[in-house]
């Protein structure tokens, strides 16, 4: 028995190991690359951090299963009647604590960028691409004119839309994020940005799409038996084509229907 | 503090004395004692843990194959519809599997079930201090069981706004089908529940700290009744936090108040609410008591690991006083960390700095206690029974629960994986996998003492080895699933394209839910068989140290034939003094002839 | 005993309660609703409905298209060709177009590139020539000869270019496994709108089963078309619990748009047979029992009872014939509301020629500044069906369900929010909701409204105070009526005559 529970106990955490070493290549593992230049470092602090934790994991099971090797062996020698030792003591919470630190100052900054406003990079402050209303259970979009600024109140001008955020792509772009009844959560997984959505807060967020492209939202907050339902999309484009979508939708919107005796599908 | 006072028999005002026959109902079901009450605790904990593990299994179910019927649910709820169960029905699941697990199991059965029947007799005392309010915080669970219950019945099948019940879903009735009567009945139970709690941690502390036998100083105590009497401090400071929280939203659901309530929201197309309020409040407050809840929920089990540790590794716990003191900063940080739940939740940000720090440290002490564990093994002569292997597998899987949490505490990166099952493999690793197994090892190493029988060792053995097989394969994917951003308490994540790929994973994982609980039927088959055919053994099978094993098995009306004297710590295994290779707290040891006192050596 | 003889016996009393039990874990049919006027009906009767019902759409599980009826139920179309064999056979040369040639090849060729057809066939039906409306099961396919072989074996061969479709009903299926998934809960199994979370939602999941729907392109007596049912799914309905489900493709969307038709056109079915045999024949279990007791022959009765039983087939194919006009028409150009002028430029006169028609025909249910706080709303109304007034004052939708008009300040648009739309609502009124059509109102009248309504959440206030003041002036003057009649216009043909007078304690 005592080999059978020793290999047992090998064998689980290498197995773990090695599903984790599998995981990438198997499509189990981040849904893509970071989407963003925010979302990059944060991939890079979640590497860090992930082959720290793996280094401290091989090395407390490596120990664990040798000390249970050892004190398992059946002979005639009595337990080493220790209480401790005061250097082993003072090593093992002086490294830990250090390397906690380090990892708890090395990404202040990263977190400060997110999410403190006068951090924001002006661009996307001044000129905030769309007000995006959670509710139960979809995204109401609300976007400016092409040409003006968004207001917080709602203009006659203002274009709308729902769960698909047009935004230009390489660029720092802002959101108003709101909610019209219960708490939402903001989350773009590929670009790695995540918000709650407060009832009775307006929440500014930024982030930037690198490349072009569709990226997935879906709620991250629980807001009642849709939750699951609010998946939505936001769509990058290049700048010429992003005004050339924002025109088009307000095109779509101001369609009076006289123009063609078909109705047209899409808004 | 280490004075013991000499324990009065008439010190406690009983409904009996001696010689005077009990009633059935006053010896078994309304009992003052306290070994009655935790075995009450126990059992009832016990079922609660299959009742919870089923509304896990039902969760597991549809996340492995959705909207597919749902077995007896199916049949019985929704079979208009074909046995698929509705959207508001899985926010229900998911939320009374959190609520009975945590309220209903977790916290009663190490506080309760062990705290209670163990507190009395490591410390050699006769009984807790306050017998009927111990009676009485066992009896409050019942009303708390019957509220929670009473919820089913109402629309929605049960409160179903997350066991963190955040406003305003769950503050308003017309947010969720289950908002309405549910969730009253669930403010009540969680209400009831913190009664109980309150009652059981104010008797702790004044146990422990006034009742003691001679010569139990505190640092002769078992790190049991450390974890123990901090957990009962824990729960003074903090449940009052949870209790308020409560009331307040209690009153903006029946009384038309508006704490966590903004103005001007429409929710179903009622009325404007009024407002004025804070939904985050709530949360702030909330997590002030879940934070310090979670490590009620780890500290007895680490406690009673350590003792069980040293037992089967026949050797002193490695560093008593520093897992003392960490396990005093564990608690304390404990109180200073709530905002690494709401680092996404729209709180200030620099809160979210302070709070990084704060949970990046308290990593630290447990990170000393699992090296502790280590060393206490190194070096011993350890064998592989049933309370080894619940042991280790606590430690192996503290470690991975406690390292996952490391990514949660650096906020950058919660800000990805906050709300996915990340989150959820951590917590399960720590509850389930540390706390659960600790639970398993200790019901088996006390089980002797509360019965005169030993469990069976096959039964625990491939009991262990299907549940360390089925909790792994259940939670350990759970990381995968949250770094591939699949978010929690959905109940169609295939809907979404960027996830549809992890059906089959889900699958892996349901299945081994279904061998994970199958295999605890031979934990209760193995408990009850054991009650009348188990081994009957003495008063110290495991050849322990503890005061507890001193006494009969089952110890009598009283616990100890004679007043206990603690001479010692509670780890001297293999004591040079003596021949055994264990040394009884209470054991006498005459001074050698040469007139030297006997020197019992430092606690590191 | 020992422990492990215990095991046993536990083992086997376990598994023998798992199979004992296993009805327990199987799944429950789920089985379409049945109307409460069916089941008013006399047993034979309402049996007779039901069985028709059933062979003509089947039940949630195993679906029968009606292959008459307007619905794309998906299938692989192909023809026969010109047959060299000589009958009995069973062996028909075929060819497929492009597209259906690709579907064909993917659902049935295996990777060997032999076909296979599932253990019983696969169904095909014959839309044209000798067999037409005859099904048979298709049991192989030679790739070199091109040959389809059937089970059936048939005297003549079918003759060049006769019609047929392969596995119909394959949409339909992907559309009921959709519906399923995403709509069930709300809108029930039958489109009935009572799906288990459908009484916690305010407004109610739309009835289907009334063939009426509220925000439609066509012309107020037209139902409603595909597009116009794909525009609700894809966009929602805002200030409701209708959510986008934008991100699903167009062949979903076309998949769920047929089986919310299909389930409409059931439900209507069976409501207008329900009609029919209640208003016309008198044939429900209180009236039978009423002319009983009146002395009417039992026999006779019977005879009646009988005569609809024997005639249910051909009353289902006459109002299916009925609805599926009616649904084919609405996808007719000549259906559609197209504005006869572009839209009329906004301006404070546009909106003031609004106001006016504003004031004239929308404040007994919207008010006097929009907020839908009209006088109807706190009258009690008379029931059409029933001739009964409503037991709770305000409006009632066809279904029964109270609903409120649109408080027109939040700009809140549920059926579109483009010019086109509310020239819609306008125009073809919203039936279901007994607004009224406005279809004779001349097209620039009804863009200045839109103009005007458009216009209401950024009113300032006394913007229209004099607009106000020169239509009430104007009606003093031509001796206009100053009361309401407190009931709601419903024909197209006629004009609301009720007027809010300025003065009234009403406004607000």
């Amino acid at each position: 028995m005592r080999w059978f529970w020793l290999t047992f106990f090998t064998v689980c955490p290498i197995v773990a190991v090695a599903f984790c070493v599998i995981a990438p290549g198997m499509d189990w593992w981040f849904p893509s690359e970071a989407g963003s230049p925010l979302g990059e470092r944060i991939d890079s602090l979640f590497h860090l951090i992930l082959y720290i934790v793996t280094g401290t994991f091989i090395g407390t099971q490596i120990a664990m299963v040798y000390v249970l090797w050892k004190s398992s062996k059946k002979d005639d020698t009595r337990a080493w009647f220790s209480h401790g030792s005061h250097n082993l003591e003072v090593i093992w919470t002086i490294v830990p604590a250090g390397i906690l630190l380090f990892i708890a100052l090395y990404q202040m900054d990263v977190w400060a960028e997110f999410r403190v406003v006068s951090q924001f990079p002006k661009e996307a402050r001044k000129a905030p691409v769309a007000e995006v209303m959670a509710r139960q259970f979809e995204w109401r979009i609300r976007y400016p004119e092409p040409g003006r600024i968004l207001q917080i109140q709602p203009q006659p001008t203002d274009l709308y839309a729902v769960n698909e955020i047009l935004v230009p792509a390489a660029k720092p772009v802002m959101i108003y994020l709101k909610t019209q009844d219960v708490q939402h959560s903001f989350f773009l997984p590929e670009l790695r940005v995540k918000q709650d959505a407060v009832p009775g807060q307006i929440i500014p967020v930024w982030f930037e799409a690198t490349k072009p492209g569709e990226y997935t939202l879906v709620c991250a907050e629980l807001c009642g038996w849709g939750h699951y339902k609010m998946g939505a999309r936001v769509v990058a484009l290049a700048e010429e084509q992003f005004e050339a979508a924002m025109e088009e939708l307000a095109e779509q919107q101001s369609d009076d229907g006289f123009a063609d005796a078909g109705d047209s599908d899409d808004e | 503090m280490s004075v013991a006072h000499p324990v009065s028999h008439d010190a406690h005002d009983d409904a009996h004395d001696h010689g005077h026959e009990q009633s059935f109902v006053s010896k078994y079901v309304f009992s003052t004692d306290h070994k009655v009450i935790g075995i009450q605790f126990l059992v009832t904990t016990l079922l609660m843990l299959m009742v919870g593990g089923a509304l896990a299994l039902g969760v597991r179910w549809q996340l492995a194959f959705p909207w597919e019927s749902m077995p007896l649910v199916g049949r019985l709820l929704f079979s208009g519809e074909g046995g698929q169960i509705s959207p508001e029905f899985y926010t229900m699941l998911f939320t009374m599997h959190a609520t009975v697990m945590i309220f209903l199991v977790i916290i009663p059965i190490l506080a309760g079930a062990f705290g209670n029947f163990l507190i009395p007799l490591m410390i050699g005392a006769d009984d807790m201090a306050f017998p009927v309010l111990n009676m009485l915080s066992y009896w409050f669970m019942w009303p708390a069981i019957f509220c929670f219950f009473m919820s089913f019945f109402e629309a929605g099948n049960g409160a179903a706004a997350g066991w963190t019940s955040y406003p305003v879903l769950s503050a308003l009735p017309q947010a969720a089908p289950a908002s309405g009567m549910a969730q009253n009945w669930w403010l009540i139970g969680v209400t009831l529940v913190g009664v109980s709690s309150m009652m059981g941690s104010v008797n702790y502390m004044t146990t422990i700290i006034n009742m003691r036998a001679p010569g139990m100083t505190l640092f002769r105590m078992p790190l049991t009744i450390w974890a123990m009497f901090i957990t009962a401090i824990l729960q003074a400071f903090a449940l009052p936090v949870l209790t308020a929280a409560g009331f307040m939203l209690v009153a903006d659901r029946l009384l038309g108040t508006c704490f966590f309530i903004p103005a001007g929201l429409v929710v179903n197309n009622a009325d404007p609410t009024i407002g004025g309020g804070q939904p985050l409040l709530w949360q702030h407050l909330f997590w002030f008591y879940s934070h310090p809840a979670v490590y009620i929920m780890l500290l007895p089990a680490m406690g009673m690991v350590s003792d069980m540790l040293a037992n089967v590794a026949r050797k002193p716990i490695f560093g008593y006083k520093p897992m003392v003191y960490s396990m005093a900063a564990i608690a304390g940080l404990g109180f200073i960390v709530w905002g690494h739940h709401m680092f996404t939740s729209g709180m200030n940000p620099a809160l979210g700095m302070t709070f990084m720090t704060s949970t990046m440290m308290i990593a630290l002490p447990s990170a000393i206690k699992t090296f502790n564990w280590i060393g206490t093994i190194w070096g011993g002569k350890i064998e592989f029974n049933t309370v080894t292997l619940n042991s280790v597998a606590f430690v192996s899987m503290f470690v991975v629960g406690g390292l996952s949490g490391i990514f949660m505490a650096a906020v950058p990166v919660d800000i990805y994986i906050h709300d996915t099952y990340f989150i959820v493999a951590h917590f399960h690793y720590v509850l389930f996998g540390a706390t659960l197994f600790g639970v398993f090892g200790a019901i088996f190493f006390w089980y002797p003492k509360m019965f005169g029988r030993k469990m069976n060792e096959g039964l625990g053995k491939t009991h262990f080895f299907l549940t360390f097989l089925g909790a792994n394969g259940t939670f350990f994917p759970m990381h995968l699933l949250g770094v591939a951003g699949m978010p929690r308490r959905y109940a169609d994540p295939y809907l979404h394209p960027y996830l549809e790929h992890l059906l089959p994973m889900n699958q892996f994982m349901t299945y081994s839910a279904i061998l994970m609980g199958c295999a605890q039927f031979l934990l209760l088959f193995n408990f009850a068989y054991s009650l009348f055919y188990g081994e009957k053994v003495g008063r110290n099978p495991w050849k322990a140290n503890g005061l507890e094993w001193t006494a009969p098995s089952p110890p009598g009306h009283g616990n100890f034939d004679v007043l206990p004297i603690c001479y010692r710590g509670p780890y001297e295994y293999s004591s040079p003094l003596v021949e055994e290779d264990f040394l009884l707290q209470t054991e006498y040891l005459p001074p050698p002839d040469k007139g030297e006192p006997v020197k019992e050596p430092e606690h590191a | 005993m020992s422990i492990r003889r215990k095991l046993n016996i536990l083992f086997v009393l376990a598994c023998g309660f798992l199979i004992a039990g296993c009805d327990a874990f199987s799944p429950p049919d789920a089985k379409f609703v049945v109307r409460e006027e069916t089941n008013k009906l006399t047993s034979d009767v309402a049996t007779a409905v039901e069985k028709e019902l059933e062979g003509s759409f089947g039940t949630p599980h195993q679906l029968v298209a009606w292959l008459k009826l307007p619905v794309d139920f998906g299938g692989i179309p192909g023809a026969t060709e010109e047959s060299q064999l000589e009958g009995p056979l069973n062996k028909f040369p075929v060819k497929f177009d492009a597209e259906a040639d690709g579907d064909f090849i993917s659902q049935f060729q295996t990777e060997n590139g032999s076909f296979d057809f599932g253990v019983s066939g696969t169904r095909l039906d014959w839309m044209t020539g000798e067999y037409s409306g005859k099904s048979m099961q298709v049991i192989g396919y030679d790739s070199e000869t091109q040959l389809l072989t059937t089970k059936e074996k048939v005297e003549v061969p079918p003759a060049a270019g006769d019609t047929f479709i392969l596995s119909a009903g394959g949409n339909l299926k992907s559309g009921r496994a959709l519906y399923m998934e995403h709509c069930l809960h709300c809108h029930g199994v039958s489109g009935e709108g009572n799906g288990p979370t459908a009484q916690y939602l305010n407004p109610r999941p739309r009835d289907y089963r009334l063939g009426q729907f509220k925000f439609k392109s066509t012309k107020p007596a037209e139902k409603i078309t595909q597009d116009d049912l794909g525009r609700v799914i894809k966009y929602g309905i805002p200030g409701t619990y209708m959510p986008s489900f934008l991100l699903l493709d167009d062949e979903e969307l076309h998949s769920i748009v047929e089986y919310v038709r299909w389930l409409s056109i059931r439900g209507e079915l069976e409501y207008r047979v329900d009609q029919e045999l209640i208003l016309a024949s008198g044939l429900t279990n209180e009236i039978i029992s009423e002319r009983k007791a009146d002395g009417d022959d039992a026999a006779e009765i019977q005879e009646e009872v009988d005569e609809a039983v024997a005639n249910m087939p051909t009353m289902f194919h006459d109002l299916g014939d009925q609805l599926a006009e009616s649904w084919v028409l609405a996808e007719d150009e000549g259906s559609l509301i197209v504005p006869a002028i572009p839209r009329v430029e906004d301006s404070f006169e546009s909106r003031a020629r609004g106001r006016k028609f504003f004031l004239e025909k929308c404040t007994n249910c919207h008010g006097h500044k929009g907020r839908g706080n009209g006088t109807m709303t706190e009258d009690f109304q008379k029931n059409e069906e029933t001739g009964e007034l409503y037991a709770e004052p305000g409006l009632f939708d066809i279904w029964g369900n109270p609903i409120k008009p649109r408080n027109l300040t939040k700009g809140l648009y549920r059926g579109g929010r483009r010019p086109v739309d509310l020239y819609r609502r306008f125009y073809g009124g919203i039936g279901p909701s007994k607004m009224p059509n406005f279809a004779t109102t001349d097209p620039q009248t009804l863009w200045d409204t839109v103009n005007y309504v458009y216009h209401i959440p950024f009113e300032k206030p006394g913007e229209y105070t004099e607009v106000d003041r020169e239509y009430f002036e104007s009606k003093k003057a031509a001796g206009g009526e100053t009361t309401t009649t407190g009931e709601v216009d419903e024909s197209s043909e006629e004009k609301q005559t009720a007027i809010d007078s300025a003065d009234s304690p009403n406004q607000k």
